[in-house]
This record gives C-alpha cells, structure tokens and sequence, in this order.
C-alpha cells in the first residue's frame, strides 16, 4: 500500500485510461466498431504505461516486458471474444 | 495428493514458482488466452458440422415494439405513429430477405435498397427510414439501443413519419440462429393520416405533376443508418444521394390502419434449448477473470505479508487492467444494431 501510495502519480494516469476506457466502451454500446478501438487502444495504453513506469523506476526487464505483455493479449481476447459474440 | 500440489503451485506463491502464482507467470497467461481464442474458433466450426445448438432464444413482439417506440415519441412530445400494413409486410420482407441471403446491412448484397421492399409492398412513400437490431431478448432492451444511438434516436423521434411497420424474423444468420428486427418508418405521398401539420417550411414541395401512367416510386426519402449524422433538414438521402422529385400518386390500398390490438406475425417464443454463443462465451470469460483477479489478490497478499522481493509487474496495474475487463464482461450486452 506505500508503494502504492508513494507513486500515486504514475498510477493516476492509469487509472484515468482504464476509467476512460470502460466509459468509451459503456457508453458507444451501439457502436460496435468504436468498442473494438476502444478496447484495443485501453490495452495499448496499460501496456505502454507498464513500459513506460518500469523504464522510470529503473527494472524494465524481459519478463516485466512479457507479463504485461501477456496480461494485455489476455484482457483482449476476453473483452473481444464478448464483443464478437453479442 | 499430487493434484493438489498442482493446484497449489498453480494459485499461490511458492518457492517451486519463483513466489509467483503458476497462473500468473506469461507463459500461463498466454496459454490461457490461446485456449479462449481455441474456444471461440469450436463456436465458428461446429456450426458447419451440423451441429445447430447456438443460438439466441428470445420473444419479441412486433405490437411491444410500436407500444415502446410511441412510448418513446409521446415521451418527447410527438405524434404516435399509425401501424401500417404494407409497412409491416415490406419489414417482414427485409427481414426474411437478410436470412435467404445471409446478411447484416441495410443494403443486400445484391445491391437491393431498403426503399425497395417499400415499393414491392404498394407503399408509396414521401418519407421513409430503417432502424435494425439483431439478438435482442426482448422488445423493450432493442428500443433502448435505438434510444441510445443518435442516428437511430433520430429516426424514432423524427416528426416527418406517419406510420411505423414491424418485421420480427428468426432464422439462421451466419451459422447461428438469431432474431432480426427490422422497423420501418414511413408517411405515404397521399398523407390521409390526421396529424398536427407538417413543418412546410422544412419541406421542399414543389408542384406535383398529374399521375403518369407508369409511375416512378422514387421519392423524397431518408436513410439513415447508424453511421449517419441525423437526418438534414434538405429532403436528401446520406448515402446513396439521389435526385429527389415528388410526384402526386394515388396510395394504393386504403387509408392507413390504427394499431393492431394483435399482431398477426408474433413470432412464438424459443423455448431455452439454444446454447447462447453471447451468455456461454460471457459465463467462461467472466469466471476466468474472477480466478485471476482472486488469485492475484491472495498472491499480491502472501507475498507483501512474507515481504518477499519480486521483480515483475507491479500487482496493482494488473489488478486494475483485469477489474476493468471484468467490469467491461458485466455491461456487455446482446444485441447488435444497424
């Protein structure tokens, strides 16, 4: 938690795209082709500020690189295959 | 005994996992989304295999529709609109059409327009206008999609139609039976509805010519789809933009009917032995996403209480990436409009 708390600043941002996101998604629900950038573009944004956090903090590694790497393909397989089965 | 070492090692940190959850670690991670995208691939497949279980049950009557969509209109101050018969009959047509043909738009593959199935059914028309919607359950979520897209907002709410017609349709669409609603809004050349008068102003008139021996059904007309901006207020369509010219024919048949109390094609209801496509794909995703985010937390837990270092990503991104998936997996919603 005080870590957390300690970089509350690189944490905000992130939380505003993944807000933003859920909100783009929730309200465009008529407008399937806008949900898919929208997901597309969340994950872009989690997995750049994964990149871009280690990068400040000094330990952006290989496997730092692929578990948000992996975490991101995931989060897009679960959210796309819902939007293209609805 | 070993099944259990296995599950262990799979959702808590261990020193065998490098104090990681094994479902945790990328290559789990990958493995795991492979399996969902295998998942999704066996819903496209078995289909043509013969084997017709998917499919999206639901009971739609064409009478809750007009009853939603006048509801919607008085709500916002304007006319209810006249059921019409040749306007239902030309959106069962549509509606049927997309199935013999195997397509989702407002024009057929075959370059057929929507304003087509107008004509073919006798309905000359001053204005015209198609909402779709596809998988809904039930009348009143397909009307609410409609309300919450401008395009389609519009075209329920327009002052320029008269008269409204239903098309409710169940069939197979691209390997899984589905439930197309096709509604058709209208108001005929010879206006014989009473209404509050129309905005002239609003309206190029020009003077109509005598009735020709071979009438031409085009006429001033909208389409609007989802894409769309709202409808301008120049008697052009969007897209394909035509020439408009009025032209004073008589409207065939009589005057427009009142609402029917019964609907003479409600479609009678699918009893649940449809396996849903939407519900199972949701039913897995969201169990799938709830493990992660459980097993992260415990993890995120031991690992901060044992104060064991760990060089990774940090726990509470991807708790807050996976709780909005999850969260997305919760509003997401059946259903498709056009």
């Amino acid at each position: 938690m005080s870590k957390i708390i300690k970089d509350l600043s690189h944490y905000l941002p992130l939380l505003g795209v993944l807000g933003f996101g859920f909100l783009g998604f929730f309200l465009f629900s008529y407008d399937r082709g806008f949900q898919i950038v929208v997901i597309i573009a969340t994950a872009f944004g989690y997995l750049t500020w994964g990149l871009i956090h280690h990068s400040l903090h000094k330990d952006l590694t290989a496997g730092v690189v692929w578990e948000y790497l992996a975490f991101a393909f995931l989060g897009l397989v679960l959210a796309l295959s819902i939007l293209f089965n609805s | 005994m070993a099944f259990i070492q296995s599950l262990f090692h799979f959702l808590f940190p261990t020193k065998k996992n490098d104090h990681k959850a094994g479902i945790l670690h990328s290559q789990s991670l990958i493995l795991l989304s492979l399996f969902l995208i295998g998942y999704q691939v066996l819903f496209q497949v078995l289909p043509y295999t013969g084997l017709n279980v998917f499919g999206f049950a639901s009971q739609i009557s064409t009478d809750e529709v007009i009853r939603l969509t006048n509801q919607k209109r008085a709500e916002n101050g304007l006319p209810a609109l006249i059921y019409n018969g040749a306007l239902a009959d030309a959106a069962r047509r549509k509606a049927q059409n997309m199935l013999d043909l195997d397509y989702w738009a407002h024009v057929a593959p075959d370059g057929t327009q929507p304003w087509k199935f107008f004509t073919d059914a006798g309905y000359r028309y001053k204005y015209a206008g198609e909402n779709l919607a596809r998988d809904f359950s039930n009348a009143s979520s397909a009307v609410d999609a409609w309300m919450a897209s401008q395009s389609h907002r519009d075209n329920l709410l327009s002052s320029k139609y008269r008269e409204i017609g239903i098309g409710v349709t169940e069939g197979d669409l691209a390997g899984a039976d589905t439930t197309l609603i096709v509604q058709f809004f209208g108001t005929g050349i010879v206006d014989t509805v009473p209404s509050a008068a129309i905005a002239s102003a609003q309206v190029n008139t020009p003077t109509p010519r005598p009735p020709t021996a071979t009438p031409r059904p085009t006429q001033v007309f909208e389409e609007v789809v989802a894409e769309i901006t709202p409808t301008p207020e120049a008697t052009t369509t969007p897209t394909p933009t035509e020439t408009p010219s009025l032209i004073a024919l008589v409207t065939p048949g009589g005057p427009s009917q009142e609402l029917s109390p019964v609907s003479a094609q409600d479609q009678p209801s699918r009893v649940g032995l449809l396996i849903s496509p939407f519900q199972t794909t949701k039913g897995v995703s969201v169990v799938t996403t709830t493990i992660l985010l459980t097993v992260m937390i415990f993890d995120w837990a031991i690992v901060s209480r044992r104060k064991i270092p760990r060089v990774g990503g940090r726990t509470f991104a991807h708790l807050a990436f996976m709780g909005m998936i999850l969260a997305i997996l919760l509003v997401a919603k059946a259903g498709e409009i056009l």
